[in-house]
């Protein structure tokens, strides 16, 4: 496969890593990068062909080979500067697929609606984890399944959590939540109605999106951010 | 009429008789296109510096806000070509500059022999 990453600005780091990854996984990896000590450094540190050069240049995409190219990623730190390169490289050079990061979380839709294949969007995504993640500093782990409907969480019991000291039945979880599984001193508990939490124990939570802050807070007291 | 700039200070530079509204932020941001009231524009003209700016704020206000007149500056000759291909109304400065001095040229030549 071959592939063209579109640096420029502060975004360096994740140039150098994707351009590792796909190297190591056989893909034939061109960076095209404006800045000069960015470009430098990618082409000491990387199994690529960097060129230096802006990725919205149409001569500079063609030196990178986007007529043979079959995925373009544009990577760089300025929305416009990613839209119009991935437009020229479909537009003038025919390559198959294109994909872009977006920092305006609001330019997702927009670049979608501008026919661009993939977009994420960095902020929404870190938004996501920090909402969903650290909000609670109860919760060690997170992982939403079903598309995000529903959250499997890994929370501990801190010290006057309103969950602790009785029966399970008898906190008012929301309907659609469950306690899996308790671990206890490095005992694992698969708890019924009748048992009651203590405090540092490690619950597996499995709640819906709709009742997991209600079903936290219940549990640890903690209302999130 | 609204006028919208990064740069604040650059508003000292429209002339006194200037009635409209000025913005300062970023184009590229759908929020500040809004916050000029973009929905009820007839016309948006991309003039800054950067193409791709234009490029892209000339296509969101066509195809997210449906302005119906939009025109974007593209210093870039060989960006201009593909964007005009592609549908978007665009004004080449350094086509219109290399034309002019072209012509300038080819006077001053008849000139010169006449």
């Amino acid at each position: 496969m071959r592939i063209i990453l579109i640096g420029g600005g502060e975004t360096i780091e994740t140039i150098y890593f994707l351009a590792r990854h796909f190297s190591k996984e056989g893909g034939q990896v061109t960076v095209l990068d404006p800045d000069p000590d960015e470009a430098r450094m990618l082409s000491q540190r990387v199994q690529a062909t960097v060129i230096l050069g802006d990725g919205s240049d149409p001569a500079a995409l063609e030196q990178a080979g986007a007529r043979r190219a079959d995925v373009l990623i544009a990577l760089a730190a300025y929305d416009p500067d990613n839209l119009v390169a991935c437009q020229i490289a479909q537009q003038m050079f025919g390559v198959p697929r294109t994909m872009a990061l977006v920092n305006d979380p609001e330019n997702e839709a927009v670049f979608h609606q501008l026919g661009i294949d993939i977009v994420f969007s960095a902020t929404k995504i870190i938004g996501l984890l920090i909402s969903e993640h650290t909000a609670y500093e109860d919760i060690a782990n997170l992982i939403p399944v079903a598309d995000g409907r529903v959250h499997v969480s890994e929370v501990i019991l801190p010290k006057g959590a309103p969950g602790a000291g009785r029966p399970l039945k008898e906190l008012g979880l929301p309907h659609g939540c469950l306690v899996t599984t308790v671990i206890r001193r490095g005992k694992v508990i698969v708890p019924g109605g009748n048992d009651a939490l203590q405090v540092a124990d490690r619950l597996v939570l499995v709640t819906l999106i709709e009742n997991h802050e209600q079903a936290l807070q219940i549990l640890t007291g903690d209302r999130g951010l | 009429m609204v006028v919208i700039d990064p740069n604040q200070e650059a508003f000292n530079n429209l002339s006194v008789e200037f009635s409209g509204f000025t913005i300062t932020g970023d184009a590229a941001e759908l929020d500040v296109l809004r916050k000029a009231q973009i929905e009820r524009a007839d016309c948006l003209l991309a003039v800054s510096r950067h193409d791709n700016i234009n490029l892209m704020v000339a296509q969101v206000a066509r195809q997210v806000f449906g302005v119906s007149k939009v025109i974007a500056q593209v210093h870039d000759p060989a960006r201009e070509a593909i964007f005009q291909r592609f549908g978007v109304d665009t004004i080449c400065p350094t086509n219109m500059v290399a034309e002019a001095f072209l012509i300038a040229a080819v006077n001053k030549d008849q000139g010169g022999q006449a």
